[in-house]
C-alpha cells in the first residue's frame, strides 16, 4: 500500500488535506479516528514516528477552527513513510493532525503502536495538559515531582515570565525488589563536567536489571522564548540549542524557514553549508570516539583522537572566528561569503584528518584489550531500535537505514556520491565502526563539494513569510536526525517552534541497551550513544 | 621466652631511616608513573612532584564528613597509614643486613596489608554511599583471588630459598645472582607483577585516573574522604605501592644494597634503590598505557593467570627437588 491508497480508503474520515510543494502532506482527522489511522500508517505503510507535538491555536485569529475552542489544541503526528522510490532509504513526511477541545483535553495514546510516542505524549501532558488515554507509563517527564499541578507552560495563555514555586513532594522511584537486588542512584550531579541527569539503576549484583533515567533538569524554555521572535533572531537561538550540533540545529531551522518562504538558496551557500556540516560531524564523531576510548582507560588512542578534533575546531576557528560553527548560517543562505583561500584551509584540515584517521583506526582496531571491552557490550537489538524510533549512529549501528541526508535529500546531498553506513553487530563496537566509516565518507563529501564550488551569491533576501504555513526542517546531525517544526503567525513572527533533537529520540534506547550488561560497562555504552542533555532541555 | 633475633640498636635506627626513606620516595613513584603515561599519550603531563603538592594541598583543606559516619570512618585512615608503614618497616629497602625483618616474615606483611583493606572496605560502606558499597564488594572480589596468588608466589620463593624471611631470601639471592633467573622464579616474577598491578589498583584492574564512579574500585572506596583524611589515605596507598614494588625489586634484584655501616654505602644503596624503582615505575607506566581496562568479570581470569603461574612454579620446584 502507498500513501495515496491509504488516503483514498480513509477519504471519509479526513477533514482536510494539505499537500505542500516540499514533500509534506498534512491530513486533519477527528481525534476518534486517530488511533485507527495511526495504526494503518505504522503497519500498512511501514511508517515510523518522526515526532509528535502540540500547537495551541488560541491566537490563530483568521482561521475559524479555534473560534469555538473546540479544536484549540492541534496535535501533530509526523510519520516518515517510504517515498516515491519505495525503498528502505528515501522517506517522505506524512503528518496527521487532530484537534483537541479545551473542555475535554484528552487523546488516545499510540504508545502501544510505537513506543517512541512515549516521551512525546508525556511531554504534551506536562506542557499542554492533554491527557493520553492508555499510556503505558504516564509520569512526569519534563516536570519532576516538585512541579506544581495544573500549570502548563506551553499554553498560549501562560506568560513566559510567570514565577513557579516548587511543591514539597517526595519522589517516587520504580524499584525492583527481591533478594540481592538493590537500587543504585547516580547523579543528577556527576563527577565529570557533564550536564545533570539522574540515573536510577536497579541491579542484581553487578548486572543492570532496569535503568530509569530522569533528565530535564535545566529546562531553558527555548521553544517558548522563540514564540513571537522574528526569523532572524530565532536563528541565533537555534544555534544555541546544543553546542555539539549548533550548525545542524541552525540548518534545520533555516531549512524550515526556507521551505515556508520558498526561498531559493544559492548553490554556493548550500555547498559551503554542506562542507561546514560535514566538518561539524567529523569533529563530533571524534569526540565520541575519544569518549569511548577514555571510558575503558585506553588513553593512548583517546588523546590522539582529541588532538585530531582540536585540529578541526581550531581550523574552523581561524576561518569562522567561532569554534562551534556559529554566526555563519542564516535564513536564505550565509551571513557572509567565505573566500576560496579559507575554504582551501578547511579542505587541508579535512585531508589531514583523513591521514591521521588511518593511525587512529590502527590504534582502535588493533587494541585487543580495547576491542574485548567494546565487543558485545551494550547491544541494541534492531527490533527494539525500530520500535523506539532510534535515529543516527545508534540506529545505524543496529542495522537500520535512517540517514536524513539520504532520506530527505536536503541542501545538495542528492547530488553527492556517498554511502550510508550501517552495521549489524548492534554493540558499542558497531557504533564505533559506523562513526569511523562515516568520517571517511564525510571527508569524501567535503572534497566533492570543494571541487564543485563556483563563485556566486551566498544569500537571498527573505521578505514575506506566509502566516500559518507549517514546515519541517530535518537535518542529519552528528547525534542523529534533528527535526524542527515551524509555524509563523500573521505578524511574520514565530507562532510555534518545536524542536525534536536526535538525543530526545535516542535516550530511551540507552536504557534498553544497558539491560543485561554490568554496571561498570554503563559509561562506555553511554558514550557510544553520546546523548545530549541540553538539546532535550529546550 | 628469650628469642635472640640479633636485633641491635643500630639495626633499629637504620630500619627507621630506610622506612622514612621509602615513605618519602613513595609519592614520587606515582608521579613518575603519571609522567610516563602522559608521555605515552602525547601529553606533557603534571610535574613528577605533583603527588607531593596534592598531599600538602589536601592537608590544608577542610574535612567534610557525612553525619552518619561512625568511628570506623575516622579510624580507617590512621589504621591504613599505620599498617602500611609497619609493613614498610619490615621490608628491607636499602639494606637486608641491617633490617628488622628477622622479626617477622612475609606472611605478616601480606596480612598487614589485608588488615588495612578490611578496614577500608568497612569504612567505604560506613557512610552508606551507593558507590562505597559497590566498590567494597568489587575490592573483595579482586582480593579474594589476589591473596591466595600472592601467598602461593611466596611459598614458591620460600621453597627455593628455604625461608619465608625477607632478609634471608635477599641475602641468599645477592650471594648467588643467577639463582632468580630460573624458570620457576621467572614464573613467580610475572605472577607477582600481575598481583602488584592488581593490588595497587592500576589498569587493567582499576583506573586510578577515572572520574566515572560506576567503574571505580579503589577510588570508589575513598570517594567520601576529603581533606586531611584523604591525604592520609593517599599517602597510605603510595606507601603500599612503594612497599610492593620494593618487594619485587629487592627479592629479584637485591644488588648494591648497604652491607657496611658507612655514609658512602648508604648513599650508594639509596641511589641504586632509586634507579631500580624508577625503572620499575617506567615499566609499569608503559604497561598501563599499552592496554585498556578489563571488563570487571574478567579480572578474576587475569589474576587467575598469576595464580596458575605461581602454582606452576611450585610444581616445577617440587619436581626439580
Amino acid at each position: 500500500m502507498n500513501k495515496k491508497e491509504l488516503l483514498k480508503i480513509y477519504k471519509n474520515h479526513i477533514i482536510e488535506t494539505t499537500e505542500t510543494d516540499y514533500g509534506e502532506t498534512y491530513i486533519q482527522i477527528d481525534k476518534n479516528d486517530l488511533y485507527e489511522i495511526a495504526a494503518e500508517i505504522v503497519s500498512m505503510l511501514n511508517g515510523s514516528l518522526l515526532t509528535m507535538f502540540c500547537v495551541d491555536e488560541l491566537k490563530y485569529a483568521q482561521k475559524s477552527l479555534s473560534a469555538d475552542k473546540k479544536n484549540r489544541y492541534m496535535i501533530y503526528y509526523a510519520f516518515r513513510v517510504p517515498g516515491v522510490k519505495n525503498d528502505e532509504i528515501t522517506k517522505e513526511l506524512l503528518i496527521i493532525k487532530t484537534g483537541v477541545g479545551e473542555s475535554e483535553p484528552e487523546i488516545n495514546s499510540i504508545t502501544d503502536l510505537c513506543l517512541s510516542a512515549n516521551w512525546y505524549e508525556r511531554e504534551i501532558f506536562d506542557m499542554f495538559g492533554i491527557y493520553p488515554h492508555n499510556h503505558l507509563e504516564l509520569s512526569g517527564l519534563i516536570h519532576h515531582h516538585n512541579f506544581p499541578k495544573n500549570i502548563f507552560p506551553m499554553r498560549k495563555d501562560f506568560a513566559a515570565d510567570t514565577k513557579i514555586n516548587a511543591v514539597n513532594k517526595i519522589e517516587t522511584i520504580h524499584k525492583v525488589s527481591g533478594g540481592g537486588t538493590y537500587l543504585l542512584p547516580v547523579g543528577p550531579i556527576h563527577a565529570g563536567i557533564i550536564e545533570p541527569g539522574h540515573f536510577k539503576f536497579s541491579c542484581f549484583g553487578e548486572h543492570v536489571i532496569n535503568l530509569d533515567a530522569q533528565l530535564f533538569y535545566t529546562h531553558k524554555g527555548i521553544e517558548k522564548t522563540a514564540e513571537g521572535m522574528n526569523h532572524i533572531n530565532a536563528n541565533f537561538i537555534s544555534e544555541r540549542i546544543c553546542g555539539v550540533c549548533s550548525l545542524s540545529h541552525s540548518a534545520a531551522y533555516t531549512q524550515a524557514v526556507e521551505k515556508i518562504t520558498g526561498a531559493e538558496v544559492p548553490l554556493r551557500a548550500r555547498t559551503i553549508r554542506v562542507i561546514l556540516l560535514e566538518l561539524e560531524r567529523i569533529a563530533a564523531y571524534l569526540t565520541d570516539l575519544m569518549g569511548i576510548a577514555v571510558d575503558v582507560a585506553y588513553y593512548h588512542a583517546s588523546t590522539y583522537i582529541s588532538k585530531m578534533r582540536e585540529d578541526i575546531l581550531s581550523g574552523v576557528y581561524s576561518v569562522l572566528r567561532s569554534r562551534y560553527f556559529r554566526s555563519i548560517n542564516m535564513c536564505g543562505g550565509l551571513r557572509r561569503d567565505i573566500e576560496d583561500k579559507s575554504i582551501g584551509s578547511l579542505i587541508e584540515t579535512a585531508l589531514k584528518i583523513k591521514k591521521d584517521l588511518a593511525i587512529a583506526e590502527d590504534m582502535l582496531y588493533n587494541g585487543t584489550t580495547f576491542l574485548e571491552r567494546i565487543e558485545t557490550t551494550g547491544r541494541l537489538f534492531t527490533k527494539t531500535a525500530k520500535s523506539l524510533g532510534v535515529v543516527g549512529v545508534g540506529a545505524r549501528g543496529s542495522g537500520i537505514y535512517c540517514d536524513a541526508r539520504k532520506a530527505f535529500n536536503y541542501e545538495i546531498y542528492d547530488k553527492l556520491d556517498f554511502k550510508e553506513i550501517i552495521h549489524d553487530k548492534l554493540d558499542v563496537y558497531a557504533r564505533m565502526c559506523v562513526r569511523l566509516d562515516e568520517i571517511k565518507e564525510s571527508v569524501s563529501i567535503i572534497l566533492q563539494c570543494s571541487a564543485n564550488l563556483k563563485p556566486g551569491p551566498v544569500s537571498v533576501k527573505i521578505d514575506k513569510i506566509p502566516a500559518f504555513k507549517p514546515a519541517f526542517g530535518i537535518t542529519e546531525a552528528p547525534k542523529g536526525e534533528h527535526a524542527h517544526f515551524l509555524i509563523f503567525g500573521n505578524d511574520s513572527n514565530i507562532y510555534r517552534y518545536h524542536i525534536r533533537s536526535a538525543s530526545y529520540a535516542n535516550w530511551l534506547a540507552l536504557t534498553f541497551a544497558v539491560k543485561g550488561d554490568i554496571v561498570p560497562d554503563f559509561p562506555v555504552i553511554n558514550k557510544s550513544f553520546n546523548l545530549c542533555y541540553c538539546s532535550c532541555d529546550r | 621466652m628469650n628469642i635472640n633475633t640479633g636485633i641491635t640498636g643500630e639495626i633499629i635506627i637504620i630500619s627507621i631511616i630506610q622506612t622514612l626513606f621509602l615513605i618519602a620516595v613513595s609519592p614520587l613513584i606515582s608521579g613518575i608513573i603519571k609522567k610516563v603515561k602522559a608521555v605515552c599519550q602525547f601529553r606533557q603531563g603534571p610535574p613528577v612532584l605533583q603527588p607531593y603538592y596534592d598531599l600538602i594541598k589536601y592537608t590544608k583543606k577542610e574535612s567534610v564528613v557525612s553525619d552518619t559516619a561512625s568511628w570506623l570512618f575516622f579510624a580507617t585512615p590512621y589504621i591504613m597509614l599505620a599498617a602500611f608503614s609497619l609493613a614498610a618497616f619490615l621490608i628491607p629497602t636499602l639494606s637486608y643486613k641491617y633490617s628488622v625483618s628477622p622479626l617477622a616474615d612475609i606472611i605478616l606483611i601480606i596480612y598487614l596489608m589485608a588488615l588495612a583493606r578490611f578496614f577500608l572496605t568497612l569504612a567505604a560502606m560506613d557512610t552508606a554511599s551507593a558507590f562505597g558499597g559497590m566498590a567494597s564488594s568489587r575490592e573483595m572480589m579482586v582480593c579474594s583471588i589476589a591473596e591466595p596468588s600472592i601467598i602461593l608466589s611466596f611459598i614458591s620463593i620460600a621453597l627455593t630459598q628455604r625461608s619465608t624471611n625477607l632478609s634471608t631470601i635477599m641475602s641468599s639471592v645477592a650471594g648467588a645472582p643467577n639463582i632468580m633467573f630460573t624458570a620457576e622464579n621467572l614464573f613467580v616474577l610475572f605472577a607477582l607483577f600481575l598481583i602488584v598491578i592488581a593490588e595497587t589498583g592500576r589498569v587493567p584492574f582499576d583506573n586510578p585516573a577515572t572520574h566515572l564512579e560506576l567503574t571505580m574500585i579503589h577510588e570508589g572506596m575513598i570517594l567520601e574522604y576529603c581533606g586531611k583524611y584523604l591525604a592520609m589515605i593517599n599517602l597510605a596507598a603510595y606507601i603500599k605501592q612503594a612497599a610492593l614494588f620494593t618487594l619485587i625489586i629487592n627479592i629479584f634484584f637485591p644488588y648494591a644494597m648497604m652491607n657496611v655501616l658507612t655514609l658512602n654505602a648508604f648513599l650508594i644503596s639509596a641511589a641504586a634503590y632509586l634507579f631500580k624503582i624508577i625503572i620499575f615505575s617506567i615499566i609499569v607506566g608503559v604497561f598501563e598505557s599499552s592496554i585498556s581496562k578489563s571488563r570487571l568479570f574478567q579480572l578474576p581470569d587475569l589474576i587467575g593467570i598469576a595464580f596458575v603461574l605461581a602454582l606452576t612454579s611450585i610444581i616445577t620446584n617440587i619436581v626439580k627437588s
